[in-house]
């Protein structure tokens, strides 16, 4: 009865609204616009890179002039032109960087789950750290690891061996075919999570409720997930927490199977 | 081809979108803004979208993760407008007639409540997909739906007696 009720109110308040067509069709159009020319930023900024490379330079040849032709000071405006010089490239390969991430292990363990493809996911900017190369699984009272403890199941496991006052976890899974939400489970209660889809990814983010404490044990997070096998090199996760000691923890690793 | 699949998608589901917008915003002006805006997302992980197999969950999704922030957003610019005094009507309107329509009601929802409630009772998804949509467990929209619809319910309950208003 109740239930019709409110079925019947809110159809009849959706109905109030009448979309319009166009302007959805000329707003998609606008984004898509904007989405497909990246390489204006690029470009811009190259341009401007270049800009304070003149202004610098300029400015290392003026010093020189002023300086007076003394035999001594031509080192001078070279070691200030220098420096700028190299600026452009960093800049101007602002999307390669990410190759500059350290070489994943070649040390083939097998994997816990999931037959994996050979394809090397390519690691991307990510607000996680913990990539290969960038973990730090234990500081202070707590210990951390990821893995993946069944297809659609990456567990992070966290051992404290002093309370917790703030708890702040994300788990990054990047994109693979097929990769959906699929919620999470927290064997601590005090612990909810949401589920966020970024461009390339979804982010799990654990949060220990404002207020709560989180005893000194093990617990275990779960970011649950369909689309069956997938590659989980690219995954990371990071966490911060605050212990009873007063300290501020900060630990992150991967889902690579430990040594 | 990618346009064509899309342009079909657009079609079939522009106009629930952008009401899944309104409902959750109150807001007519900025609801087919947002709806245009996640469906650009849907746009530009088409490939991925639709191999997952439910395109129009994902869009659901994404609506009311861009409505969420869009609420933040309005929050922060609503309290920098108090801070300056600005907002001062706000205040000084009288609560009485707090609740006029279902759409005033349901802005006093949380919003989690309140989009448990939306896709539920407006758009009559079971709960497995909204936990889908959502991106949380089954128990949690389950508990959030009937917080929801309990207090939907005691907000309209004037409505419901008096049927001078609910006409």
């Amino acid at each position: 009865m109740n239930d019709d009720f409110l079925r019947d109110q809110l159809r009849s308040a959706m109905d109030e609204h009448t979309p319009d067509r166009t302007v959805m069709l000329n707003r998609i159009a606008a984004n898509r616009a904007r989405a497909t020319r990246p390489r204006g930023r690029l470009v811009r900024l190259a341009g401007s890179a270049l800009a304070v490379l003149i202004v610098l330079g300029l400015g290392g040849v003026a010093k020189w002039a002023v300086a007076g032709q003394s035999p001594g000071t031509p080192a001078a405006p070279a070691a200030v032109t220098a420096a700028p010089a190299p600026s452009p490239s960093p800049s101007l390969g602002g999307a390669v960087t990410a190759t500059a991430d350290p070489p994943r292990p070649v040390t083939s363990h097998p994997r816990s789950a999931s037959p994996t493809t050979t394809t090397p996911v390519p690691p991307s900017a990510s607000p996680v750290r913990g990539h290969p190369g960038d973990t730090q699984p234990e500081k202070g009272s707590l210990w951390s690891d990821g893995s993946v403890t069944a297809a659609g199941r990456s567990t992070i496991t966290l051992k404290a061996a002093a309370d917790l006052t703030e708890l702040d976890l994300t788990v990054r899974l990047t994109t693979t075919p097929g990769l959906t939400p699929d919620g999470f489970e927290s064997s601590a209660a005090t612990v909810t999570a949401t589920v966020t889809k970024e461009s390339d990814g979804l982010l799990y983010h654990f949060v220990l409720r404002t207020g709560a404490t989180l005893t000194a044990g093990t617990y275990t997070f779960t970011a649950k997930y369909g689309g069956g096998a997938r590659n989980a090199d690219g995954d990371t996760y990071e966490a911060y927490a605050f212990s009873v000691e007063r300290k501020r923890i900060h630990v992150y690793g991967n889902f690579y199977p430990n040594q | 081809m990618r346009d064509q699949a899309f342009r079909t998608f657009f079609e079939q589901n522009h106009v629930s979108l952008s009401r899944l917008a309104f409902l959750l915003t109150g807001d007519s002006g900025v609801a087919d803004d947002l709806a245009a805006d996640a469906l650009t997302e849907v746009w530009k992980h088409w490939e991925r979208v639709s191999a997952a197999g439910d395109p129009a969950a994902y869009a659901r999704g994404i609506v009311a993760n861009l409505t969420r922030n869009w609420i933040r957003r309005q929050g922060r610019a609503r309290r920098g407008l108090a801070l300056l005094g600005r907002g001062g009507e706000r205040a000084a309107a009288p609560d009485v007639p707090a609740v006029l329509d279902v759409r005033s009601a349901l802005r006093k929802l949380p919003y989690r409540r309140r989009t448990c409630v939306v896709l539920r009772y407006a758009f009559d998804l079971s709960e497995r997909e909204v936990a889908g949509i959502l991106g949380i467990s089954v128990g949690a929209v389950k508990s959030q739906t009937s917080r929801g619809a309990k207090q939907l319910a005691e907000l309209l309950k004037d409505l419901e007696f008096d049927p001078e208003v609910a006409l």
